[in-house]
């Protein structure tokens, strides 16, 4: 009972920072139910729209639900960490006047519970309302009878019940972590910004689970490899197109698992390559690089989001690409579900659930970026200078996020292009250059957004009172 | 208007608000001056006004502190000096230039070059070293930072050792420390220090201390301190008292003991009429 009070009552306190990972919770809860009903609805209708047509539409949810529940481990995991890390003052406050371990976490647990389910059921009641839309859609543009939608409830409740159990088992692990830390360093650390480096178990681990993925895509290969002699051409198509789709957020997951490690370092490296001529440019081109280079957490968890977006929609872009250009080596017309709609319907719903997770985990970061920036601004930057910074922080996110999200659809596509040499002479690869570079501006663009818009306000405020806002929270 | 002798205190009815003494501590020119000065804020529909007519003056050479009990608008009078806030009514000057008339980017730019702030906590980047954070006001100009004069700077506050430490892995009067050697490096004609020794043991406290004289002593130099430690206040030229975001008393080269005793006098005085 206690807990529960303490709890709703911070609760209302840092409603803002709660906020902010709702978005993440709500689109991941609507995408994953909305996968599942779609998978159910289509299979319950093969006797009405065909047993093909159900199958292949049953194929295509049952894909979306997948890549979801993938993506959703890594986004929801990251979102669910930040804004736990972001309530460390609040727990060290609770510890220093004398909750005990225990009760921290339960307090912690009952906020995230409380939010994840308001946003599960709130997901689930807008994956009811979507589907018949989304099933005319993606029926429509197959030239299939449209299914009917219908709404087991055990489907939408094991839908939510997946979202609810992945925020909250990623909440308990954070949670238990901030009650180890010391309250007064906690409290430190909450005004720093600062987070604890994670234990080299923790980081063995990781590792160990990147490895881990790719022995995954290793294995599916290997499976198609040597079973494709016994397969007709259809099938085998089938059959790689599938892996290899898989391929690309299994390897978002395995870069996912290392972002903390890797995502630094590799953005110190691609920046040092950037020049940065000018008196406002350059002084902020530095500033802003270190800032990003030092706070290694802040940067994964705004990359990881960006990275899966960029990945499967690059990924999927250059798969179409080089599937129709292979099809067209060989002559073939019969090539289906190449249109804008069809890569959408397959990657809408993981996608939607990338970029919420990426704007929730920015605008939950502004309260720290809002007080640098006043700091900045109380030492002589000047208002242009700190409006910049925010604009060149998301613009070194984006562009770490896009080496990662290359690398992921360069996976998948080498997967594809080597699944189709074993059994076609002739395989086109195909990178989509122009549709690369409007994905990028539209991630540029999303992520200025969400970093900068937060800022405005403080910007506006008098330096001392956003930094006594940070250091009281 | 009186000039004062060291150790006298100006002689103020607590009920009437002065005006502090311009030039009391000699001729020199004046760094910073404030006229009746106000200051408001909006709590909810209500206005709540902090500074009630501020008028004072800190000339070149001086080392100047603000006193006063908890709520006294210290603070605020600082941050409106600094021109990190705006006045509601009245005019600041700093450096010889109204910092109303002044733009944001103005100011920034005063700021990087000749101004310099010591608070008490969040003065460092957190994700930059000491010696980034030393070098920052350079690098906002867009210069290159002189490594030696920073290392030199780092060195005399005692952090020969923590130049490529981060704030996380120091403690409280470390980076507070940083943050003078970013003033010693900066090298500004006026800084403003808002509890400078606030987190200080008493060592690390008379270093800082000692290096704020210092400056302020400096031909073109100036500090002004808010703090509640009289014996901060007692290594000053001139102290002034602030009570309910009036100026009510003004003591010259006061010792502790006179600025502990005037400041229980006012912290009387707030709380008796607190409660009437």
């Amino acid at each position: 009972m206690t807990a529960t009070r303490i709890a709703l009552a911070d609760l209302r306190d840092s409603w803002t920072a709660w906020l902010s990972v709702s978005l993440t919770f709500l689109v991941t809860s609507t995408c994953t139910a909305l996968g599942a009903l779609c998978l159910v609805s289509s299979l319950a209708a093969r006797d009405t729209i065909g047993k093909m047509n159900g199958t292949s539409l049953a194929a295509l949810a049952g894909m979306n639900t997948i890549v979801c529940s993938l993506v959703a481990l890594a986004v929801v995991g990251s979102s669910t960490g930040l804004v736990v890390t972001a309530r460390r003052g609040a727990v060290a406050r609770l510890l220093l006047a004398g909750a005990s371990p225990g009760q921290v976490v339960r307090v912690l647990m009952v906020q995230l519970a409380a939010v994840t389910l308001t946003c599960t059921v709130v997901g689930a009641a807008l994956a009811v309302a979507l589907q018949p839309t989304i099933l005319r859609v993606v029926a429509e543009d197959r030239d299939m009878p449209v299914p009917a939608a219908t709404v087991p409830v055990a489907v939408l409740a094991g839908a939510t019940l997946y979202c609810l159990a992945v925020a909250l088992l990623g909440g308990l692990r954070q949670a238990r972590r901030a009650t180890r830390t010391p309250a007064v360093d906690a409290l430190r650390d909450a005004s720093d910004g600062v987070v604890r480096r994670t234990s080299g178990w923790s980081r063995a681990g990781r590792w160990a689970g990147f490895v881990a993925c790719f022995a995954v895509i290793g294995f599916m290969l290997a499976g198609f490899a040597a079973g494709v002699s016994d397969m007709s051409d259809s099938d085998a198509f089938t059959n790689i197109g599938q892996s290899s789709a898989f391929a690309i957020p299994i390897a978002g997951l395995a870069f996912a698992l290392v972002a903390p490690s890797i995502a630094g370092p590799l953005t110190r490296a691609w920046s040092r390559l950037i020049p940065a001529p000018g008196r406002t440019w350059k002084p902020v081109w530095h500033l802003a690089r270190s800032v990003v280079g030092a706070r290694t957490d802040r940067l994964a968890k705004s990359v990881v989001p960006l990275m899966f977006a960029i990945g499967m929609l690059v990924g999927m872009t250059a798969f179409s690409d080089s599937l129709v250009a292979t099809f067209e080596r060989l002559g073939r017309t019969d090539l289906e579900g190449t249109s804008a709609i069809s890569t959408f319907s397959i990657l809408g719903l993981p996608l939607a659930i990338a970029v919420a997770g990426s704007v929730g985990n920015l605008v939950m970061m502004s309260r720290q970026r809002d007080a640098e920036l006043a700091l900045d601004g109380i030492i002589g930057a000047t208002p242009a200078q700190q409006r910049l910074l925010p604009v060149v922080e998301a613009t070194l996110i984006v562009g770490t996020a896009a080496i990662l999200g290359v690398i992921i659809a360069l996976i998948g596509n080498a997967a594809l292009v080597w699944g189709l040499g074993q059994f076609i002479d002739d395989v086109a690869f195909s990178v989509p250059l122009g549709m690369l570079a409007a994905i990028l501006a539209s991630c540029w663009v999303v992520t200025v957004a969400a970093t900068v818009l937060p800022s405005l306000p403080s910007l506006r405020r008098p330096a001392p009172k956003v930094i006594a806002r940070l250091v009281a929270s | 208007m009186t000039i004062l002798q060291p150790g006298r205190t100006r002689p103020t009815n607590p009920v009437q608000p002065i005006q502090a003494t311009p030039g009391a501590t000699g001729p020199q020119q004046a760094m910073l001056s404030a006229r009746d000065v106000t200051k408001t804020y909006q709590a909810g529909s209500r206005d709540i006004e902090i500074l009630h007519g501020i008028s004072l003056e800190v000339r070149a050479g001086e080392m100047c502190a603000v006193m006063g009990p908890s709520g006294s608008g210290k603070s605020t009078l600082l941050y409106v000096l600094a021109g990190l806030e705006e006045p509601t009514t009245g005019e600041v000057e700093l450096l010889g230039r109204s910092t109303g008339r002044m733009s944001r980017s103005q100011l920034a730019k005063l700021r990087r070059t000749e101004v310099g702030f010591v608070f008490q906590a969040y003065n460092l980047v957190p994700s930059l070293t000491a010696f980034e954070n030393v070098a920052l006001p350079m690098r906002l100009r867009g210069e290159k930072p002189d490594r030696h004069r920073i290392v030199e700077a780092l060195a005399t506050v005692g952090l020969a050792d923590h130049v490529e430490s981060r704030p996380a892995v120091m403690s409280g009067g470390e980076q507070q420390r940083v943050a003078l050697a970013r003033v010693l490096a900066q090298q500004p004609r006026m800084i403003f220090a808002d509890e400078p020794t606030g987190a200080l043991d008493s060592t690390s406290g008379d270093v800082v201390l000692e290096e704020l004289r210092t400056i302020a002593h400096r031909p073109g130099q100036s500090v002004l301190c808010v703090t509640h430690d009289p014996q901060v206040a007692a290594r000053s030229d001139r102290v002034l008292f602030l009570r309910d975001g009036y100026l009510v008393r003004e003591l010259i080269a006061p010792s502790a003991e006179q600025v502990s005793d005037t400041l229980a006098e006012i912290t009387e005085a707030q709380t008796a009429g607190g409660r009437s």
